[in-house]
């Protein structure tokens, strides 16, 4: 009875359905906040939506695969990936920018081939792209030797300190590629099929609708995500590094989980995967800054992390 | 019943990998010239012991229909944890004892998020193996250990006659796995839950308890990996197990058991970790750079499951075909 | 009007050891209900399937008006006017009303993105020729209830202008006044000039709109009425084949001593309330109602699947607290499932280890087993229950769904249990092993074996319990003993009509 009252007052309800991702993130703020006295600063929040944003274009990524009941291992290996081939090409003597272009198409591709693998081979997403993964590292540690490869060039430095109206201009990125998959998820065709593989596969089978094309485009546009992740990570290190993206790949499936997206039904969207992105990044930067030391925090991301994808799991199971 | 088990050996998909594992030997023994001696093939098992070891408990979990991603960082963790405790003056009973429990943790861990939580396995354990990765690093504080007790380092390094003991340990292991997953209740439980466990669990088979075991198995065989690891190398460094991750998978898929669970056993993983273990001899010799071994580990990995995908659907309509026929 | 648009001629289908359909003819016309009938597995949902294009016929032919046609994905159907409401939603259910009605068909505007205006209004315009305005295009599927989305389907089927509708058991899963709505909408689609197809096993609702009945039975058609010149009896007949008190035998029968009690028992999800029942030593108890009564979930709450909520259970005297399958089936308590294929056995697996699931550990106490004599209790067992298969090594999806059934049988009877719940034993399979496994159960009650019989074909429930059960919104509505009641009084009380809901 009392459960009945508590539901109808308007703050109770509001405040129950903002989803837990949320209150994580509030609460890894307070903690930090009071570890430093910098966290607090505006500057230091501009920076973490800075950091953020290689990582978020990854997550929108794993969000769209994620929906159609897959999971992509590969798409941190794609990041290092793409990082190496610009720098190699460049250095090869191919022009900067056309060597972007490519590098970014070679990621499409590597995407449109796990989509291939995995809906015309009908194998588990997860252990196609786990292949892929290693395969991808293997050739990024090939071309480079094991090591990062440079070279100088302007364009870099401009990239990563161009503001357009007061925001850096990898934001801005970040949110026109936000947009690009808003409307791809929600105007067009492809859209919904993504929530048709996710959410009732025997019905467009039934229908007789073709799963391989959508797979295929699916998980191609990742690829071009992954891949302008990719030309930002290299600018901003100013070198292509054959391990940069290793974990990505779990940080993203960690934010999308975070963000409301479900791993069986179909359900979900990346709106909820800004916040998921913000929360592992809040997490990165706090960790950062209250001196903790970088030998330790990846076992301390990985459990956070982890436990949150299980509070969040239980909360969600208690809820229904 | 002798005939019955080899008709069904050769229905199954063991076999392919059975000849897979024959044709990669002759072509081994062909293009280099030190292969086919007694010394590299003790080599041969010598490396493979340790990936032998890890795949028989990862066999179980994946017979469950789950897998777990952890076994290399977690093969990894134990070894560091022994070689710190082993340099800090441990008795070596008791740091085997630890690392036991430790395998053992971290099994149940993986358990309690597949099997309490829900999480889907390949999620659940991929998020394990960064915890577990973090951890070894934190034990090392960046170093690498050398020089190990003699006592603990005769286990990786030590002969029985002309055959190294981490060969033997590991046919023990291989034949406790088998008995275990062949020839027990037990075994049945694992491959009912992984063949459809909302049946087993109408069949009053204990399913929470039968996939904790399987994670436990892996976690522990995972442990004893790690600890003969580190006896061989005489060394810990964070990262050793590391590269074992995907090869273990590798070994498992490649001798047949599939990833939906219910099907194969120990025999094709005894097959496939051979067969992986001579592929990355193979470019030892041929002094390939170890750079390219995950891509053509992950070229078998999908090569494989593309097969098996395959001649499974090739499988179901030819016996369609078949009992048309007979009617 | 009235002309024929669709004519099938000596059509076969096979599957793995049955044949479903064969050689059968069907012609349907314009503007009239053509209800196809028949018990389970007799093959009407096949050829439903293949006229919808779903599954590609061994033999014969298809007919539209006077053209051959031959149909090889459902597409090829869609493309000339026939359309399906299925039984399983084929709806998605995070896209909203107006995005499934159009799925895939998306309209556009001029930059080539999903004009949702236009969508919604479209699909709003088809909800209203329902009478369904109801209906918000603009939530997701998940959110709606059976009957709204089952409208939704008729819509999205509308939408491709179809000229022939197949509705497959359509109401399997509403409730009376959701049944009543939707034939008024059948009737208005007929009234427009539509052919309609009717699969359906339900005696009681067909007379309401139907025309004509092709009567099918074990995959052949017995023949075709109209739905006037025909009574009851006579259609009965059809269907089963065969004089009932031949199909549903009962030797002479004493009960002794209680093994099975239910006091006020409830579940945590209110799907179950306060149900008391009892079941006696070599006693066949039905238990009678529509699909979602709350049938399943009492006999999930009996043999430990979900937790108990409130009330007592007790199995041969003894209370039973925190069950488990596990404790369950300890206590000699079996249960052949619902969904054979999902629960009751493991398909990719063979015949030997599906027999042996429950019973390996009482054959072997000390954990190692032995491969031969589990083959030959497996084979022991077979061939008791005459399971049709070339060796106990076969994989189950193999067989037909009878002798998926009798492994199923072979199962419990190997772990030696003596209380048995059997829920809907015989969906899916063909008259011959349904015989055999009335037989059966039979035999068990002569034995002394105790049976709990869960049953949505009222003549089943009918005319093999001892005492009957009828379970209506997850209460007991009612009980009878064997003969007291006919098949109407039973069928109103199912429907939670008919006054008295106290126990009888």
């Amino acid at each position: 009875m009392n459960a009945k009252v508590a539901t109808n007052n308007p703050i109770i309800k509001f405040i129950k359905s903002i989803p837990p991702v949320v209150w994580i993130t509030l609460v890894l703020i307070s903690v930090f906040s009071m570890s430093s006295d910098r966290y607090l600063q505006f500057s230091n929040f501009s920076n973490m939506l800075v950091q953020s944003v290689p990582l978020m274009l990854v997550a929108f990524a794993q969000t769209l695969i994620v929906l159609t009941q897959g999971t992509d291992l590969s798409l941190g290996a794609q990041v290092s990936f793409v990082t190496v081939i610009w720098i190699y090409l460049t250095k090869a003597g191919v022009p900067i920018y056309i060597s972007a272009i490519v590098a970014v198409l070679m990621s499409m591709c590597v995407g449109a081939v796990n989509g291939l693998i995995v809906s015309k081979g009908k194998i588990p997403p997860f252990i196609a792209t786990l292949g892929m993964q290693n395969i991808l590292n293997s050739i990024s540690l090939l071309l480079t030797a094991g090591a990062s490869i440079y070279i100088f060039n302007p364009l870099f430095h401009n990239v990563t300190q161009a503001k357009i109206v007061g925001l850096p201009l990898t934001v801005w990125i970040a949110a026109l590629m936000f947009l690009i998959t808003w409307v791809v998820l929600y105007k067009t065709k492809l859209g919904a099929q993504v929530f048709g593989l996710g959410g009732n596969q025997e019905a467009l089978t039934l229908a007789g609708i073709n799963l391989i094309k959508p797979s295929i485009k699916i998980y191609a546009f990742a690829g071009l995500l992954t891949g302008v992740s990719g030309l930002i990570t290299t600018c901003r290190l100013e070198s292509g590094q054959p391990v940069v993206g290793a974990g990505w790949e779990f940080e993203a499936v960690a934010a999308t989980l975070l963000g409301g997206t479900s791993l069986r039904e179909g359900k979900g969207g990346i709106g909820g995967t800004v916040f998921g992105v913000l929360l592992i990044t809040i997490l990165k930067n706090g960790l950062n800054v209250s001196g903790v030391p970088s030998l330790y925090q990846n076992a301390i991301i990985g459990m956070i992390i982890l436990m949150s994808i299980v509070i969040d799991a239980l909360a969600r199971r208690a809820k229904s | 019943m002798m005939k019955n088990s080899i008709k069904n050996f050769k229905r199954s998909q063991s076999f392919y990998s059975f000849i897979g594992l024959a044709l990669v030997f002759v072509i081994a023994s062909l293009i280099v010239k030190e292969f086919l001696t007694f010394n590299n093939i003790i080599t041969v098992l010598r490396q493979g012991s340790v990936l032998l070891i890890l795949s028989t408990g990862l066999t179980a979990v994946i017979l469950t229909g789950n897998m777990d991603l952890s076994v290399g960082a977690a093969s990894g963790l134990v070894g560091c944890l022994c070689a710190q405790l082993l340099k800090s003056g441990v008795p070596i009973p008791v740091v085997f004892v630890i690392g036991l429990i430790t395998g053992a943790i971290i099994g149940i861990f993986n358990g309690f998020l597949v099997g309490i939580v829900k999480l889907p396995s390949f999620i659940a354990t991929y998020g394990t193996n960064w915890v577990v990765a973090g951890l070894s690093i934190i034990i090392m504080n960046g170093d690498i250990i050398y020089g190990l007790p003699e006592g603990f380092t005769w286990l990786g390094t030590g002969y029985v006659g002309p055959i190294p003991f981490i060969i033997i340990v590991a046919l023990i292991m291989v034949i406790v796995a088998y008995v275990m997953l062949q020839k027990t209740t037990f075994g049945r439980d694992i491959y009912a839950y992984g063949s459809n466990k909302d049946a087993a669990l109408y069949s009053a088979v204990p399913i929470k308890k039968t996939l904790f075991s399987a994670f436990i198995m892996s976690g522990v065989t995972a442990a004893i990996a790690g600890i003969l690891m580190t006896a061989r190398l005489d060394a810990a460094d964070s990262t050793m197990g590391d590269a074992y991750g995907l090869q273990t998978v590798a070994a498992v898929v490649v001798g047949g058991t599939s990833m939906l669970g219910g099907e194969g056993g120990i025999t094709g993983t005894v097959i496939g970790a051979i067969l992986l273990t001579i592929i990355v001899n193979v470019m030892n010799l041929l002094g390939i750079t170890s750079f390219a071994q995950p891509m053509v580990v992950g070229i078998v990995i999908l090569v494989m499951v593309l097969f098996d995908s395959y001649s499974r659907r090739r499988q179901n309509t030819t016996v369609k075909k078949d009992s048309k026929k007979s009617n | 009007m009235n002309e024929t648009i669709l004519t099938t001629r000596g059509i076969t289908k096979e599957f793995p050891g049955v044949k479903a359909l064969d050689s059968v003819d069907f012609d349907l016309r314009s503007g009239e209900v053509h209800i196809l009938v028949g018990e389970n597995g007799a093959g009407k949902s096949t050829l439903a399937k293949v006229i919808l294009g779903a599954y590609v016929p061994e033999e014969g032919e298809i007919y539209l008006g006077n053209e051959k046609v031959s149909f090889k994905t459902t597409r090829d159907a869609l493309s000339r006017g026939i359309v399906a409401v299925y039984q399983e939603f084929t709806l998605i259910p995070y896209l909203n009303v107006a995005q499934n009605i159009f799925f895939n068909r998306e309209p556009r505007n001029k930059f080539g993105l999903i004009d949702h205006k236009k969508m919604e209004e479209d699909a709003k315009s088809i909800l209203q020729s329902l009478n369904c305005d109801y209906i918000n295009v603009k939530l997701p599927t998940k959110v709606l209830s059976v009957a709204e989305q089952q409208m939704v389907e008729i819509a999205k089927a509308l939408s491709f202008n179809p000229k022939i509708m197949v509705f497959d058991e359509p109401t399997a899963t509403l409730s009376e006044r959701e049944v009543e709505s939707l034939f008024e909408r059948i009737r208005k689609l007929k009234e427009s000039g539509l052919g309609i197809i009717y699969v359906s096993h339900r005696m009681q609702e067909f007379k309401h709109i139907g025309e004509r009945i092709t009567v099918l039975r074990d995959g052949k058609k017995i023949g075709t009425v109209n739905i006037d010149d025909v009574n009851d009896k006579e259609l009965v007949n059809m269907m089963v084949g065969r004089d009932i008190s031949q199909v549903y035998h009962r030797s002479e029968n004493k009960f002794s001593g209680e093994v099975l009690r239910t006091e006020r028992l409830s579940d945590k999800n209110g799907k179950v309330k306060d149900v008391s029942i009892t079941l006696n030593k070599g006693e066949i108890v039905g238990i009678a109602g529509l699909v979602g009564a709350g049938r399943t979930e009492l006999a999930r709450l009996i043999f430990g699947i979900d937790p108990i909520g409130g009330g007592k259970l007790f199995i041969k005297g003894k209370e039973i607290k925190d069950s488990s399958p596990v404790k369950i089936v300890k206590e000699g308590l079996g249960m052949v499932c619902e969904d054979r294929k999902r629960q009751g056995l493991a398909l990719n697996d063979s015949v030997l280890w599906n027999t042996m699931a429950v019973s390996l550990k009482s054959f072997f106490p000390k954990v190692l087993i032995s491969r031969k004599k589990i083959f030959e209790i497996a084979t022991d067992y077979v061939k008791q229950l005459r399971v049709a298969t070339p060796d106990v090594y076969r994989a189950c999806k193999y067989l037909s769904g009878g002798n998926q059934q009798k492994v199923v049988l072979a199962k419990w009877l190997s772990a030696k249990t003596d209380i048995m719940i059997f829920d809907e034993p015989t969906r899916g399979i063909d008259v011959g092993a349904k015989m055999e496994i009335y037989a059966m159960m039979d035999k068990l009650a002569v034995e002394g074996k105790s049976i709990l019989m869960i049953s949505s074909e009222l003549p089943e429930v009918i005319g093999m319990s001892d005492r009957i059960y009828i379970m209506h919104n997850g209460r007991i509505a009612g009980e009878c003993k064997r003969g007291e009641l006919t098949a109407d009084e039973i069928g109103s009380k199912m429907l939670g009509i008919g006054g008295d809901t106290c126990e009888c």
